[in-house]
């Protein structure tokens, strides 16, 4: 996944295909998807904020480690955030919170920024492309939670605090079950794939 | 050569301290977050007249604390589950005798769409319930024991 000449940022899920094993594990309703997502692009944004700085301050031979340690502390920060905020969320998130870990420093603009300069060889704010990318990380994980759930059991999970988040009833029935469990996750990701490669290749972007 | 040495164990030194002070706050922020929480679970399996006293501690995944709920009647033991399954998870609340025998179940929460309403119904989602149950019915066995000779 490269960025163009225009600054345009791929997303980060349908196109680099980053994070996407704990994305569908976890995101099997609209209230996990959004509180993953906001995590995922939480930490993203802090560790860009804060690595250039650290990089000027800190020898090389401790830059990974200390990195690894912060990204972990913000993810075991925002878990304990949530599982204040809602026990059920955090409940059902389960080990997809520490992995927040994950997620936030493999979001791909990160390694790009990682470096001392605030600002791209073309002129642009690393930490912008990340912000942009990490929105989209966000966006996509609820929207694969919200398609999850409408398909999969025509329910729409709402990410109030509480015990009990407040759930929004479609239909009767449950249309396409599969849909929640992660095999049918998968399947429904790769449909999105292909219908957003198709979309940026219409519109002429390169992915490459 | 003895000037980088030591320039290395100040960095060293230096870097330590910061991940210390890093893991004080994760460890304040999971402390606050583990006092709301006995308050939500304190609160969530309370009755009418019911003083509900944290009373032991687990490292079991699907529960970790044990709490003591005294009435007139006299005292029962009540545990917090997290069961999870591939569709969704439940957080149900059980109340047990001092003899481990289940009293009561509770739904307390869920993210898992489609459960059925009743929290017995409930427990045939999750795979791993029975297990759960009988554990936690040992603990509170041993707790009770534990407690009974403590009084005497």
């Amino acid at each position: 996944m490269r960025e163009g000449r225009d600054g345009f940022v791929p997303n980060p899920i349908l196109a680099g295909l980053v994070g996407i094993c704990p994305l569908i594990a976890a995101s099997r309703n609209l209230a996990v998807g959004v509180v993953y997502g906001i995590g995922a692009a939480l930490c993203a944004i802090a560790l860009a904020a804060i690595v250039p700085l650290l990089r000027s301050v800190i020898s090389d031979r401790f830059q990974v480690p200390v990195m690894l340690a912060l990204s972990s502390a913000l993810a075991l920060a925002y878990g304990f955030c949530v599982q204040i905020y809602s026990p059920a969320i955090a409940a059902d998130l389960w080990i997809y919170l520490p992995l927040l870990t994950v997620s936030g420093l493999s979001l791909s603009t990160l390694r790009r920024s990682s470096s001392p300069s605030r600002f791209s060889p073309d002129g642009k704010s690393r930490l912008g492309a990340v912000a942009i990318e990490s929105l989209m990380f966000f966006v996509t994980a609820a929207f694969v939670g919200a398609l999850r759930e409408i398909i999969g059991l025509a329910t729409l999970t709402l990410p109030s605090p509480g015990m009990l988040p407040e759930r929004v009833t479609i239909a009767d029935f449950a249309p396409l079950r599969i849909l929640v469990s992660p095999s049918g996750g998968f399947i429904l990701l790769a449909f999105l794939i292909a219908a957003y490669r198709a979309l940026i290749h219409t519109g002429g972007r390169n992915l490459q | 050569m003895a000037v980088n040495k030591r320039d290395r164990i100040v960095e060293n030194l230096a870097v330590a301290a910061a991940l210390g002070l890093l893991a004080l706050i994760v460890a304040l922020v999971s402390l606050a977050a583990d006092s709301r929480a006995v308050a939500t679970e304190r609160s969530a399996l309370a009755s009418a007249g019911a003083t509900v006293t944290l009373a032991g501690h687990s490292d079991y995944p699907s529960y970790n604390r044990i709490y003591r709920i005294q009435t007139d009647a006299g005292f029962s033991y009540g545990i917090v589950f997290t069961f999870r399954s591939p569709v969704g998870s439940a957080l149900v609340g059980a109340i047990f005798s001092p003899k481990g025998e289940l009293l009561e179940l509770r739904l307390l929460g869920s993210c898992a769409s489609r459960l059925p309403t009743n929290p017995r119904d409930i427990l045939g989602e999750f795979p791993a319930t029975d297990r759960d149950i009988s554990r936690a019915a040992d603990s509170v066995r041993n707790l009770a024991s534990s407690d009974s000779e403590a009084k005497s």
